[in-house]
């Protein structure tokens, strides 16, 4: 398990849209709260196609949403 | 983070069968080390323990699916199906090795019970090599 370069928005999207909870983002995307909370946590990349249904529920775009950290960075 | 329903499940699994055939192995290799009673009817334990599992798992997993029957009916997500695949390929691994092992031991013995045996364990650990991966990685991340 390597560490995972890619950090998120998720938290902030989520209080930026009413205060949505894990759950109803979960709901809305098709995957359970703890698969949320596990990409919100960074402990879990999601497949591009839960990124992009993710994006679209905050109707951003997807690098508003997730961005990739360099290693040495 | 609270545990999934699929956690859940696995978690009962993983004591079932570590419990129970963890019981018959204890009682099998002693036999086959010769500790244990000769006349003992150890296929007979072999079919009692499996069909313990079997009612424990299916009891348990009802009751599981009774409590929490909204994430019962929910397919598993693609994070539960990547777990499992990652667990599945850690199990073969051992898998594998538990072929070669009983492979080997046909060299030193021709005992049809002793080779059942080896390939039993080994399919067991696999099994609960499997468990205890998804656990660790739905705990520590994927």
């Amino acid at each position: 398990m390597g560490k995972i370069h890619i950090r998120n928005n998720i938290r902030t999207l989520r209080f930026m849209n009413g205060e949505m909870t894990q759950q109803a983002l979960a709901e809305s995307i098709g995957v359970t709260r703890q698969t949320v909370a596990a990409i919100e946590a960074a402990k879990y990349s999601p497949t591009l196609e839960l990124a992009f249904r993710i994006a679209a529920v905050f109707k951003v775009s997807l690098d508003e949403v997730f961005q990739y950290e360099p290693e040495d960075a | 983070m609270s545990l999934t329903f699929h956690e859940k499940s696995i978690w009962i699994s993983l004591v079932t069968v570590t419990a129970l055939f963890g019981f018959y192995f204890f009682v099998a290799f002693n036999f086959i080390a010769g500790y244990a009673d000769p006349d003992a009817n150890i296929v007979g334990l072999f079919i009692l323990v499996v069909v313990l599992v079997i009612i424990v798992e299916a009891v348990s997993h009802t009751a599981l699916a009774i409590k929490f029957r909204k994430e019962a009916n929910a397919a598993p997500d693609e994070r539960d199906k990547l777990i499992e695949l990652k667990a599945t390929r850690n199990a073969y691994y051992l898998l594998v090795g538990g072929v070669w092992t009983a492979g080997i031991a046909m060299l030193f013995t021709d005992s049809v019970f002793i080779i059942a045996n080896i390939i039993m364990f080994f399919f067991i650990v696999a099994e609960i090599i499997g468990f205890v991966t998804q656990l660790r990685y739905y705990r520590q991340g994927v």
